[in-house]
């Protein structure tokens, strides 16, 4: 590869040579061109098809598309969320309409059916993330603490999975779960009888997206222990803290960007989860992801957009509160 | 010694004697359960795909506990599906053109991240670490909008590589852009450091773009066989994706300093 290296470029540079390469290495070592080359591509990728794209959506999320020709008619128009919120106005949603969210005697919750997948997105990202935090601390604290061949094999087992395939993995749970699923077919074999709980819906899913966002959270968590001076755990034990005091007070205060940035990896992605909830959820699980597959399929796009923004709205919250508690590079222990 | 004398004498108190020996065996159950957690962590990672391969010779090939023969007929079945090998070679020239783009800017720009200190950089980095928590439909629909929407005009000329949303080019530059992150975390944790200690970690993000890269690889076919719940094909295609993941994993793990090359940390020790 061409690509000049600047240490390269400083030995190079040093010893004068006269060729051309010597030349494009001279003229490279300024610093203006040198940021140039350097980041001029990846800030034209980014700005063009990642920033671009999604001011794009959100300006088309104030639109109306015409659902003859698909075109994108622009006046700028409320009604995509007006439609989303309060239920279908002009026949804009495919499930419009509302339902009962909760009962409790006369009192009923009604919602509107993209109000419900965004509170069900919501609280499986959440259960998803808890679930990570939970399985993932241990593990990392164990690996940070530990050191040796086994524990070099382990980190390869644990994470070999992951590397596999996103579809591979949530596939594999498709064979677990489901009536006739390997769980339930060996629950029937013991004579426990098929358990609701292991067919495919919502326990599915969030097993599913558990497994598929587990190791960023490790990853984040790992990191972030790695550093941890673990003396000062040792100190504070000696000075007579509890177990508990030492984890509130040491442990989790040091590991907060860890905890942060692995939250936020995993959330974000929950939240707008569309695979493992159409082949886990097998139609049972409307989740946000879902319904916006769905009109983008039936080039329903201002309605696609202004849905999109309701994740939008849970990546932009990470952004702030990550600059509030970590730099974000600092996430995957850069 | 002063210290250690007097851990020496607390002892003597006898309710401290008491709290210690708790002490120790808290710390042996502690450790313990830590293990135990950790076991039950793994069979819950391996545990489904275990069950996967093993049904991937199975017939039927659908649960276990049905299984009344082993046999190489599932494998078989995939190979000879020409939808499947159709899929493959698609999606490796949409993951080797992609991850070629990545790559090019990912290093380009991990070099201006590392030794300059502007505050644009600082965006830069958070933008460009974005694309990996960005939802896949999120992305993809506002990529398809746009792509249909603003490249799809005549004026930009670009309507014969944009004119499809699903075709060649806009699937490599999607993914392009989901694979710069990785190829940023890699290459400006080796420019950042020299830490050892950090090459586990390096390991993890190395394969992690790897694996990024072979997503895309037969994932449309695979998402119609699963909706069609095609047991018999597909174990036996996930399985071989396994094996060679497992293969690739262990090449980069050990013989892969590839971004240590490119980044040019490496050719200075050797």
């Amino acid at each position: 590869m061409a690509t000049p290296n600047p240490d390269e470029i400083e030995d190079d540079a040093a010893r004068g040579a006269g060729t051309v390469r010597a030349r494009l290495v001279r003229t490279l070592s300024r610093p203006r061109t040198a940021l140039g080359v350097t980041m001029g591509p990846g800030t034209v990728w980014i700005a063009g098809l990642l920033v671009a794209p999604l001011v794009f959506m959100l300006a088309v999320s104030f639109t109306t598309t015409n659902l003859t020709d698909y075109n994108i008619i622009w006046e700028p128009t409320l009604a995509r969320f007006r439609e989303l919120l309060g239920g279908s106005v002009d026949a804009g949603l495919l499930d419009g309409g509302s339902v009962v969210l909760l009962e409790v005697g006369s009192f009923q919750l009604r919602a509107t059916a993209f109000e419900k997948a965004i509170l069900l997105s919501y609280a499986i990202a959440t259960v998803t993330t808890l679930l990570c935090l939970a399985l993932a601390f241990p593990l990392a604290y164990l690996l940070a603490r530990r050191s040796g061949p086994l524990v070099k094999a382990t980190i390869f087992l644990m994470l070999l999975p992951f590397f596999t395939m996103y579809l591979v993995r949530a596939y594999s749970w498709v064979l677990m779960f489901g009536s006739k699923g390997v769980i339930n077919s060996a629950l029937g074999a013991v004579g426990v009888g098929p358990l609701e709980v292991f067919n495919y819906g919502v326990p599915a899913t969030i097993v599913g997206l558990t497994h598929a966002y587990y190791p960023y959270m490790l990853l984040t968590l790992y990191a972030s222990m790695d550093g941890l001076d673990f003396s000062l755990v040792e100190a504070a034990r000696d000075l007579g803290a509890s177990r508990i005091d030492v984890i509130r007070d040491q442990i989790i205060p040091l590991t907060m960007p860890g905890i942060v940035g692995g939250s936020l990896f995993v959330f974000v992605p929950s939240v707008g989860a569309f695979i493992t909830p159409q082949i886990l959820g097998q139609g049972k699980v409307q989740m946000v992801g879902i319904l916006i597959e769905r009109w983008v399929y039936e080039s329903r796009l201002s309605l696609a957009s202004a849905g999109s923004m309701f994740v939008v709205v849970s990546i932009v919250a990470a952004m702030v509160l990550a600059f509030r508690y970590v730099e974000l590079d600092e996430l995957g222990g850069a | 010694m002063a210290t250690d004398t007097d851990t020496d004498t607390e002892p003597d108190v006898a309710d401290v004697a008491g709290s210690r020996l708790d002490h120790r065996l808290v710390d042996r159950l502690l450790r313990g359960s830590l293990y135990t957690v950790a076991a039950l962590i793994m069979l819950f990672l391996w545990v489904p795909l275990l069950i996967m391969i093993v049904l991937s010779f199975a017939d039927p090939a659908t649960t276990l506990a049905g299984v009344e023969e082993l046999t190489l007929d599932n494998y078989q079945l995939a190979v000879s599906d020409e939808n499947m090998w159709s899929a493959l070679r698609g999606s490796l020239a949409i993951a080797t053109a992609s991850a070629t783009i990545a790559t090019v800017l990912g290093v380009l720009a991990s070099f201006a991240l590392t030794r300059f200190g502007y505050r644009f950089l600082n965006v830069f980095r958070t933008f460009g670490i974005l694309p990996m928590i960005i939802p896949g439909v999120i992305l993809g629909v506002g990529l398809r909008i746009y792509f249909r929407e603003v490249f799809a005009r005549e004026w930009l000329g670009l309507v014969a590589l944009l004119e499809s949303p699903t075709g060649f080019v806009p699937v490599v530059l999607a993914h392009s852009v989901y694979g710069l992150p990785f190829v940023l975390l890699v290459v400006t944790a080796r420019l950042y450091t020299f830490d050892e200690s950090l090459e586990s970690f390096e390991d993890f993000i190395r394969a992690l773009f790897l694996t990024k890269f072979s997503t895309p690889v037969v994932t449309q076919w695979m998402f119609q066989q699963i909706e069609n719940l095609n047991a018999p094909k597909l174990n036996p295609v996930a399985t071989m994706i396994v094996a060679i993941i497992a293969v690739a994993l262990a090449v980069a793990m050990n013989v892969g300093n590839v971004t240590g090359y490119v980044a040019g940390t490496v050719d200075d020790e050797e």
